[in-house]
C-alpha cells in the first residue's frame, strides 16, 4: 500500500480505466477514406471526413466484425440492435459539431478479461478484472498523425 | 422571341422530348430560348438565385451530340433546375443563407449526378427558404420568391423558387425537398404537380440536411406524367446514403395508364373541419369527385393524432436541426466572422451573422428539447406521438388505396401577411407534415382556383406507392386541364 493511502475497512478500491484500442481496418468508420499509417497530413480526408454540407456518413462493415469478434474474445454481450448517437459540441477538430457515438445499446457490452499480478506464481492474488463495460465506437475526426479506428 | 420558342416553354417534358426526337428543335435552342426567358421574366420573381448559362450551353451541346449518336438518356436535352439545396460541382450551393453565399461545392449531390448521367440540361439553382425552413420563401437571404398568380402573393415554401419558376414556364421542372410539405404546399399555391416520395425512395447524399429523418428529395412539374418521368431517374438505392431503399425502381411512366376504376380513396373528416379555408374545401371535394366518376370509391378514414402533428414536427425538425447545422461554425466553410477575438467570439458571431432569425430561432428550439432534463418529456415524446401518427396511417391503408384532401388549408397568402407570426405560419403545413412523420410518399395536384389562386389536391399513399399517386394524378389531369392553365404576365 502506498504512503499516505489509507482504506477504511469495509470499502474496497475499485478502479475504472477508458481504454481507446483501435481496430486495424483499411478505412475509416464512416468513410472510405485510407487509415494507412504515416501518410502525409491531410492526404486521407474525404468530403464525409470535413463534415462538407450535405454529406452522409456510411458505416464500415468491417468496424462491425472487428468489434464483434472484440466482443466474443472477452466473452461479452453483442447486441443483435446497436445504435449510434450524436455528441453535440464545439470544438475545431470537430467538423460537423458532433461525434458520432454510442450511448444506449452500444455494440458490446459485459466483457471480463482475467489477469495476474506481475509476478505470476503468487495464483492466489491474481486479480479478476472487468475491463469491459461498454464499447463506444468513436469517431475521431481530428486530423490526426494515426488516423486509425478507434474504439 | 420567335414562334417556335414560345410554343416550347409551354410543352412538358414528355412534349419537348418528343420535339427533341423529331428533330423539331435541338437542346441547344431549347434551353437558349429558355434561359433567354428566365432573363427576361425571372426579375419578376427571384426564382432563381444562379443561373448557369454557360454550363447549361456546353449540356445541351453535348446532349445534342449524344442524340446524333443514338447516345442520349431518358433526360437527353432537356431542362431542369435544381433546389438550392443540392450540392453542385464547380456552381455556388448556397440553401438560401448568407451563410453558405460564398459556398462553391467541390461534388455533385447523387440527385444532381443521376439526372446529369441522364441527360438533362440545368438552368439554375433556385431560391428557397433559408436551409429551407420556412413556407413562404420569406426567410431566404436573398429575397423573397413571387408568385406567378399574383405578384405580391407568396409562392409558399421552402422549394418556393423551384414552384414559381415551373409555374411561370421558366422551366419545365425542378427539383425539390420537403421536410414538412416543403414541396407539395409550394405546388399547391402555385398550380403545379409536387411529389414527395417516400423516405428513402431518393438518395439524400449531397442535398443538405435539415432533418435528416423526416427529409426527402422530389420534383416540381406541371404534369403527373412529367413528375413520372423524372421519378425514375432519381429514386433508387445510393450506397452513400444508408437510409436510401435497395428496392427495384418501378416503372412509373408505364403505371401512370391504369386506370383508376376500383381505388379505393380515403377522405380524413378532420381534414375538412375548420381551418380550412371553404372555398378551397369545396375545391377539393369537386376533384375527389371526379376521382370518383372515374370509377374510384371514396371511404371515410379516420387519423384520430392528426392534430398532434403539428407540435411533434416542432419538436422532431429543429431538434435534428441544432444537430445538423452545427457544422456551419465559421471554420472549414461558409460564412466567417472577420477580426474574431478567440474561438467563441469566432462561432458566436460566424453563426449570428450567417443565420437569420428562423434558422436561429429552430436551433435554440431544437438545443433545449435536446438538452439533458427536457430530452425525454420533449425528443422522446415527439418520437412516441410519430409512431401514433404512423400507426393511424397502417390502420387507413389497410382500407384504402390513397388518401385525398386539401394540400394547404388556403390559397397564396400575401407577402409579410404571416411572416412575424411563426405558429400561423406552422399550421400552412398541418395537412402535409403527417406523411413526412410516417415517411409516406405524398403529392400535390392543382385542382382549381379561389380568387384566381390554385388550390391542391392533396394525395398521399402507402410506402412506396408512388405509382398510385402517380397514377391518381395522371387520370386526374387527363379529365381535367388546371395544371394547363398559366398565370397572365407569363403566357
Amino acid at each position: 500500500m502506498p504512503r499516505g493511502v489509507q482504506v477504511n475497512a469495509g470499502w474496497e478500491v475499485v478502479i475504472g480505466l477508458e481504454v481507446h484500442a483501435q481496430l486495424a481496418t483499411r478505412s475509416k468508420i464512416f468513410s472510405g477514406a485510407s487509415t494507412a499509417y504515416g501518410a502525409e497530413p491531410n492526404t486521407q480526408a474525404c468530403l464525409v471526413d470535413l463534415g462538407y454540407p450535405g454529406v452522409l456518413p456510411v458505416l464500415n462493415e468491417e468496424v462491425v466484425r472487428m468489434a464483434t469478434m472484440f466482443g466474443l474474445a472477452v466473452n461479452a454481450t453483442v447486441a443483435p440492435r446497436s445504435v449510434f448517437a450524436r455528441k453535440n459540441y464545439f470544438y475545431p477538430d470537430l467538423p460537423k459539431g458532433y461525434q458520432i457515438s454510442q450511448f444506449e445499446l452500444p455494440i458490446v457490452e459485459h466483457g471480463e478479461l482475467f489477469i495476474a499480478d506481475a509476478d505470476g506464481r503468487k495464483k492466489e492474488l491474481a486479480l479478476r478484472a472487468r475491463i469491459l463495460r461498454r464499447m463506444r465506437a468513436n469517431r475521431f475526426t481530428k486530423v490526426s498523425t494515426n488516423p486509425r479506428v478507434l474504439i | 422571341m420567335s414562334d417556335t420558342s414560345q410554343q416550347l416553354y409551354a410543352q412538358s417534358m414528355t412534349e419537348l422530348a418528343a420535339g427533341l426526337d423529331a428533330g423539331e428543335f435541338t437542346s441547344v435552342e431549347l434551353t437558349r430560348s429558355l434561359l433567354e426567358r428566365i432573363g427576361e421574366l425571372d426579375a419578376k420573381l427571384n426564382a432563381l438565385v444562379t443561373v448557369t448559362t454557360d454550363e447549361a450551353l456546353a449540356a445541351a451541346s453535348r446532349a445534342d451530340e449524344a442524340r446524333a449518336t443514338g447516345n442520349g438518356g431518358p433526360l437527353s436535352g432537356l431542362p431542369i433546375i435544381h433546389k438550392d439545396i443540392f450540392c453542385t460541382r464547380g456552381v455556388k450551393t448556397t440553401c438560401g443563407s448568407r451563410m453558405l453565399d460564398n459556398f462553391i461545392s467541390p461534388y455533385d449531390a447523387t440527385v444532381v449526378e443521376k439526372l446529369a448521367d441522364a441527360g438533362a440540361v440545368v438552368l439554375g439553382k433556385a431560391n428557397m427558404d433559408e436551409f429551407a425552413m420556412g413556407s413562404s420563401n420569406e426567410t431566404s437571404y436573398f429575397g423573397p420568391v413571387r408568385n406567378p398568380w399574383d405578384l405580391e402573393c407568396s409562392p409558399g415554401g421552402s422549394s418556393g423558387g423551384s414552384a414559381a419558376a415551373v409555374a411561370a414556364r421558366l422551366v419545365p421542372a425542378a427539383t425539390g425537398t420537403d421536410t414538412g410539405g416543403s414541396i407539395r404546399q409550394p405546388a399547391a399555391l402555385t398550380g403545379t404537380v409536387g411529389i414527395k416520395p417516400t423516405y428513402g425512395r431518393v438518395s439524400r447524399y449531397g442535398m443538405i440536411a435539415f432533418a435528416s429523418s423526416l427529409d426527402q428529395a422530389g420534383l416540381i412539374t406541371r404534369s403527373a406524367e412529367d413528375a413520372a418521368r423524372l421519378l425514375g431517374v432519381m429514386a433508387g438505392f445510393d450506397e452513400r446514403d444508408s437510409t436510401s431503399i435497395d428496392r427495384p425502381v418501378p416503372d412509373y411512366s408505364g403505371a401512370i395508364n391504369e386506370p383508376v376504376k376500383g381505388l379505393r380513396v380515403g377522405i380524413v373528416r378532420q381534414h375538412f373541419d375548420e381551418g380550412l379555408d371553404p372555398q378551397c374545401a369545396v375545391r377539393v371535394k369537386e376533384a375527389i369527385a371526379v376521382l370518383e366518376s372515374l370509377g374510384a370509391t371514396a371511404v371515410e378514414v379516420d387519423l384520430p393524432n392528426l392534430d398532434l402533428s403539428v407540435p411533434t414536427y416542432y419538436v422532431v425538425a429543429p431538434a435534428e436541426c441544432s444537430s445538423n447545422l452545427s457544422r456551419f461554425d465559421g471554420v472549414r466553410f461558409g460564412h466567417r466572422a472577420e477580426n474574431a477575438e478567440d474561438l467563441l467570439d469566432l462561432y458566436c458571431r460566424s453563426r449570428g451573422e450567417g443565420f437569420g432569425d428562423e434558422v436561429k430561432r429552430r436551433i435554440m428550439t431544437g438545443t433545449y428539447v435536446l438538452s439533458a432534463g427536457y430530452y425525454d418529456a420533449y425528443y422522446l415524446k415527439a418520437q412516441q406521438v410519430r409512431h401514433l401518427i404512423a400507426d393511424d396511417f397502417k390502420k387507413a391503408f389497410s382500407d384504402v388505396d390513397v388518401i385525398a384532401g386539401p394540400t394547404a388549408p388556403s390559397p397564396a397568402f400575401r407577402l409579410g401577411e404571416k411572416v412575424d407570426d411563426p405558429i400561423t405560419m406552422y399550421l400552412n403545413d398541418i395537412y402535409t407534415i403527417g406523411a413526412n412523420l410516417a415517411g409516406l410518399p405524398g403529392m400535390s395536384v392543382p385542382c382549381g382556383f379561389v380568387d384566381d389562386l390554385p388550390v391542391g389536391l392533396h394525395l398521399v399513399g402507402a410506402h412506396f406507392a408512388e405509382e398510385t399517386l402517380l397514377r391518381c394524378a395522371h387520370q386526374y389531369q387527363q379529365h381535367t386541364d388546371w395544371h394547363k392553365r398559366c398565370p397572365e404576365g407569363f403566357k
